[in-house]
């Protein structure tokens, strides 16, 4: 979505002056006493030794052999028998120029049942405009070889399900459609658009294709036919469902802001058992262990217990650790019976274990923060917001800071699900550009220092300041500009297609 | 309470008004998509941001900007909204 980052960026801001942040400072008499003793239940094993920017769209873990779709580098194939996976193949996209040769991407894959074929896909955009899907041999996983390519009329493949010479593509609103794989050459065989379709994601489980359809929820359709999937029943879902992973007579679908568990052992009516809201936004789902969810949820990587619809709790929530300012939890897989699961970031790929352990999980919110223009001597304050989402009390050793920067609480304790306002000061030494930080230092197992950036005097337009003008078209010609903002709370929402 | 989103530079270069109708049916957005964008090169960029999108400013009744993040934060965009609507 955005590997052009450091070249756009680039040359639009002076470095700034940037404060030294002090160590955590040891146990003090009048601050609770940490706990040494908490096992952290989502233990990371290792990160891939992958520092450029890769954009991980996708996982598919088959034992200890993992695919990635990846929006830089198309398909790469990782081995995670060791802690850190190790990358076998770097990048893979269809050789016959429907890939962009620089950026190679893809959004989905899927593997067959046997693990000897798989296919990936492409759903159109800037970058690579035409949508495609091709299925590639990788019999052996660290050679992948390209079979068959198929590129639709129109419309845009988003996920894919892959079995023996069958091909389910969910392509958004032009539906569901049905393929069959003949050697080198795909054929289109049916294709079904329900009403309201928006089809994500679909899961193939014998002659039953359960799909995520957007605002219209879970859909079962009976694809015995070997012609366009008839479309069974309808599970509706408030928000829109993106993706779906079964368990026995169990689909966990992530929704807008929930992780939501269908009872599918009436295919012809699906029961919505809940809909359990969660901190971020599911991207994707996966069985990390029975009755256990795992879910990319784009600020952190969390797991519930779904064993009991009726009280749905969380077992673990990770901030996946990585070397750049923003991590963010795109992609997730797991194998359930090792209880491993990946975690896919914008540069890497994680491996973590699932233990039985139980402790505190600190969540800083913002993750970092900016403070305006602050002549020199001028001060400001935000509030920084300690959460807890572990199960266990966390206790915050210290705060520390910069000297232009003071907090007004340094040690406390969090109550599991609770949470702590801190209000930060922050005091301009220069009309240059300020950069600074705080560090909580708390017992929380793998987090025990985590940090949020704070800065100020950046030149351009920031908080306080008037919103630029502007007058622009939409896609219908009716122009907008900054007098239709008067009154009104507005967002403006800047994002590219790539 | 408006919500606009606005395009502006891709990788080559302005993005055309198919390129942008197919990210409107991928992503199911209904508000209205601005195009050829060239204000968000006014906005200031802290150092260590990596991604030049998303960015997410929230104007007030009286035009400024009340919140600025170039991370897509929900929980404290809703926070903002719900403040400044209380107003």
């Amino acid at each position: 979505m955005l590997f052009a980052g450091l070249g756009l960026l680039g040359g639009c801001a002076d470095a700034p002056n940037i404060a030294e942040v002090g160590q955590c400072r040891a146990a003090r008499p009048e601050c609770p006493a940490p706990v040494d003793s908490h096992v952290d239940p989502l233990r990371h094993l290792g990160r891939a030794n992958t520092s450029e920017f890769i954009e991980i769209t996708d996982i598919v873990a088959d034992g200890e052999t993992v695919y990635l779709c990846t929006g830089v580098r198309g398909l790469s194939v990782f081995d995670a028998s060791a802690g850190a996976p190790r990358r076998l193949v770097e990048k893979v996209a269809p050789g016959n120029g429907l890939a962009d040769g620089r950026f190679p991407r893809c959004q989905h894959v899927g593997l067959d049942a046997d693990a000897e074929r798989l296919v990936i896909t492409n759903r159109g955009d800037e970058v690579q405009p035409q949508s495609w899907l091709s299925v590639f041999d990788v019999a052996d996983p660290s050679r992948p070889r390209e079979r068959a390519t198929w590129v639709p009329d129109r419309g845009s493949i988003e996920g894919v399900a892959y079995e023996g010479n069958r091909i389910f593509a969910a392509m958004h609103t032009s539906g569901v459609v049905a393929l069959t794989v003949d050697g080198d050459t795909i054929t289109e065989v049916g294709r079904t658009l329900a009403p309201g379709t928006d089809a994500w994601k679909p899961v193939l489980r014998g002659d039953d294709l359960i799909v995520a359809e957007g605002e219209a929820g879970l859909r079962i359709y009976d694809v015995s036919g070997g012609s366009e999937p008839r479309l069974r029943a309808t599970a509706e879902i408030e928000g829109s469902s993106r993706d779906v992973v079964l368990e026995g007579d169990r689909a966990y679908v992530a929704t807008s802001a929930a992780l939501t568990v269908v009872d599918i052992a009436d295919l012809d009516a699906p029961q919505v058992l809940v809909q359990h809201s969660v901190t971020g936004t599911p991207l994707g789902v996966a069985v990390a262990a029975p009755g256990v969810v795992a879910v990319a949820e784009w600020d952190e990587l969390r797991g519930y217990d779904v064993t009991d619809p009726s009280s749905v709790t969380q077992v673990f929530s990770e901030v996946v650790p990585t070397n750049d300012a923003f991590s963010r939890v795109l992609a997730v897989d797991a194998v359930a019976s090792s209880g491993r699961v990946f975690g896919g970031e914008w540069t890497g790929l994680h491996q973590f274990s699932l233990e039985a352990g139980s402790g505190p999980e600190i969540g800083l919110n913002p993750g970092s923060v900016q403070f305006g223009t602050l002549a020199p001597g001028e001060s400001d304050d935000r509030v920084l917001v300690v959460r807890n989402e572990g199960d266990e009390p966390l206790t915050v050793t210290d705060i520390v800071s910069a000297d232009d920067v003071s907090v007004n609480e340094t040690c406390f304790t969090v109550p599991p699900g609770g949470s702590t306002a801190v209000e930060v000061a922050f005091v301009s030494s220069s009309p240059e550009a300020l950069q600074s930080a705080v560090r909580v230092c708390s017992d929380d197992p793998d987090e025990p220092q985590t940090e949020v950036t704070l800065s100020a005097n950046i030149p351009g337009v920031d908080v306080g300041d008037p919103v630029p003008t502007f007058a622009l078209q939409d896609l219908q010609g009716n122009t907008w500009g900054t007098a239709d903002l008067q009154g009104k709370v507005t967002v403006l929402a800047y994002f590219a297609t790539f | 309470m408006l919500v606009l989103g606005l395009s502006g530079r891709g990788l080559f270069g302005n993005e055309s008004t198919q390129t942008l109708a197919g990210f409107v049916e991928q992503t199911g957005v209904t508000f209205p998509i601005l195009r050829n964008d060239v204000t968000y090169f006014e906005y200031a960029v802290p150092d260590g941001v990596i991604s030049p999108f998303p960015l997410d400013v929230i104007v007030d009744q009286q035009g400024n900007i009340a919140y600025l993040r170039h991370e897509f934060d929900a929980e404290a965009m809703v926070d903002t909204i719900d403040r400044l609507l209380a107003r």
